[in-house]
């Protein structure tokens, strides 16, 4: 799988990428619309660890700024 | 200004398969630009679709023609958002530079959805380019302006505020951008595109992906196997098909 931003959050993501493509061949593309527990812990570990980077380089911030942007044109336009 | 562009393409394999392939395309050997992928959100909706929302870090300079008036670009952060409805069988998905979008903004869409036999995928993929370079100094250049009365020639004092030694106007400047970045993105539509063919390919040498779509690994140990050959084989350089791609 693909490096993360942040090189120590690196077995988090690796972890939970794992995790989520199992799921998503074995259970979702299957039928299944419940998520999976132990993806959900997994990935909060990631996400957390993640957050720190989001933050330091400023992406959260553009994060923010594209979310206001879009929000309003995009989503309402394809809307399914 | 606004610039537009679309495409239409199929694959050869099931749509199951050409959606795991699109979370999986990362790195792969047509990628090499790509420097990093992170999910920052995933849920599922109340109708049962998947939406995730991902970053990559790319690297990658703008084209020399540019650089010389534009502050130097190395790198930039693309946010890319996909809804999977697995009832419809239909994904969207949009990509967009989070970074530089003063200077240019691309904004990727592509939808797939199955063939009518079911064993290929559709993708339409449609690509807007948009530059605002300059539109703020045009509106400085308006305010300046109106401060000077009597200035006979305004059109003119706002070319020259957009003429950066090369005899262009602003709108040239615009026009410029959107059109290398045209030329980029429909090179890089390609490219990815041969990625995902790759990516494919070795899913289903793998044994992921097979005749019926995405097949069960069942066991942990075999999974375990399969999600290594997952991880080593797919990025690898060698052994590319050279038939391979569009």
């Amino acid at each position: 799988m693909s490096a993360s931003l942040s090189p120590e959050c690196l077995p988090a993501k690796e972890k939970y990428d794992a995790c989520f493509i199992r799921w998503y061949t074995e259970k979702f593309l299957r039928g299944e619309r419940t998520e999976d527990e132990t993806c959900k812990k997994l990935f909060l570990e990631y996400s957390q660890c993640l957050k720190t980077a989001l933050d330091t380089k400023g992406i959260s911030k553009m994060l923010d700024e594209a979310r206001k942007n879009t929000e309003d044109s995009d989503l309402g336009r394809r809307g399914t | 200004m606004v610039k537009f562009y679309e495409n239409g393409f199929s694959y050869d394999y099931t749509w199951h398969a050409v959606t795991l392939a699109y979370f999986l395309r990362y790195p792969n050997p047509y990628s090499t630009h790509v420097l990093s992928t992170d999910v920052i959100s995933r849920h599922i909706d109340d109708a049962g679709c998947l939406h995730t929302v991902r970053i990559h870090h790319k690297r990658g300079k703008l084209p020399a023609t540019l650089t010389r008036f534009l502050p130097s670009i190395n790198d930039s952060y693309i946010l890319e958002t996909s809804k999977v409805n697995p009832r419809t069988m239909v994904m969207e998905t949009e990509t967009r530079n989070l970074d530089h979008t003063s200077i240019l903004s691309v904004v990727e869409q592509q939808v797939y959805t199955p063939a009518e036999d079911g064993s290929s995928t559709r993708v339409k993929t449609s690509v807007r380019f948009d530059s605002r370079f300059g539109n703020r100094r045009a509106q400085t250049s308006a305010v300046d302006h109106e401060a000077h009365q009597g200035d006979e020639q305004p059109v003119q004092e706002r070319r020259r505020l957009f003429n950066f030694g090369f005899g262009w106007g602003r709108d040239g400047v615009q026009r410029t951008i959107e059109q290398l970045g045209a030329r980029r993105a429909v090179e890089h539509l390609g490219s990815s595109t041969k990625g995902m063919q790759l990516v494919l390919n070795r899913l289903r040498n793998i044994g992921l992906i097979g005749a019926r779509g995405v097949e069960g690994v069942g066991h942990e140990e075999s999974w375990k196997a399969v999600w290594r050959r997952v991880r080593e084989e797919i990025p690898k350089a060698e052994d590319i098909d050279p038939g391979v791609g569009v």
